[in-house]
């Protein structure tokens, strides 16, 4: 059962590690914000593949998620190198 | 994980369908208001350094703790642990209840300031945005109470409607970051 809960339990102290990173590149010059969106994007993959257990669904599930995902980090990241 | 995951329910493509075209939905939030942004650089950069970090970063440990503790139930209804699984959610919903907490206090902040869905374009985008998210908040902690109250007793299409609570519980941990990211953190900079 521990190895079990350990699963979770890394995957938290991952977001968390990837949260701080993510908030302490704010506002730093140059690639700063390209750093938040790394960030982000490793973080809803983290959520995405082992919370929400995308890594053990069907390929066409984990295709779908995972475009899902890196959509939204590259759009966001996109316009705003773009801006 | 691999060997929980070979445990889902088949009610669970049902959600994963509406999760996935729910957040597609949002990835026309986050283009919408990229695009405006390249049009009001300016305004939008002095607006959104009026929002406050530190609250946007708290509910962001917030939901990731409360994603977490939701994760552990799901583990212990699959091993049949319903004592750990009623323990488990009550602390999932006792953390999660503190991003509304936080969210109150954050718009009741920005309204005292006159800071409206009227202000300006970005306000606007801020008040729909975290609204949208928020109502999407408030169907999670309903369901994860839904899930407390199942719990009650044993069922046997439990660990279907868990696996498929803490699914949309995950969803709305995930739009968050993006959130989080485009309206706090891009303005920081």
């Amino acid at each position: 059962m521990m190895a079990l809960q350990r699963g979770p339990t890394v995957i938290w102290l991952l977001l968390m590690a990837a949260t701080l990173v993510g908030a302490g590149s704010a506002g730093a010059e140059g690639w700063g914000f390209a750093l938040v969106m790394l960030a982000a994007t490793f973080k809803a993959q983290l959520i995405v593949r082992y919370y929400m257990e995308m890594h053990a669904a069907p390929l066409a599930w984990r295709l779908v998620f995972d475009g899902l995902v890196g959509l939204s980090g590259a759009i966001i990241l996109g316009l705003h190198l773009l801006a | 994980m691999r060997e929980m995951a070979q445990h889902r329910s088949g009610s669970v493509p049902g959600i994963l369908t509406f999760i996935a075209a729910d957040t597609a939905n949002f990835i026309l939030f986050f283009g919408y208001f990229m695009v405006e942004r390249m049009a009001q650089p300016a305004l939008f950069a002095r607006s959104a350094a009026m929002l406050d970090i530190r609250l946007g970063l708290l509910n962001t440990v917030i939901l990731i703790t409360s994603g977490w503790l939701v994760a552990l139930s799901v583990e212990a209804a699959r091993a049949g642990e319903m004592d750990k699984v009623r323990c488990r959610l009550r602390l999932a919903i006792g953390v999660g209840l503190c991003f509304g907490v936080v969210k109150t206090i954050e718009y009741a902040d920005k309204m005292a300031h006159g800071l409206t869905p009227q202000t300006d374009a970005f306000f606007t985008f801020y008040y729909v945005f975290t609204g949208i998210h928020l109502l999407h908040y408030g169907i999670g902690i309903a369901l994860l109470a839904a899930t407390l109250v199942r719990a009650r007793r044993i069922d046997a299409g439990f660990a279907g409607w868990i696996e498929s609570c803490a699914l949309f519980w995950h969803m709305v941990d995930l739009l968050w970051v993006f959130l989080f990211a485009m309206l706090y953190l891009q303005g920081a900079l």
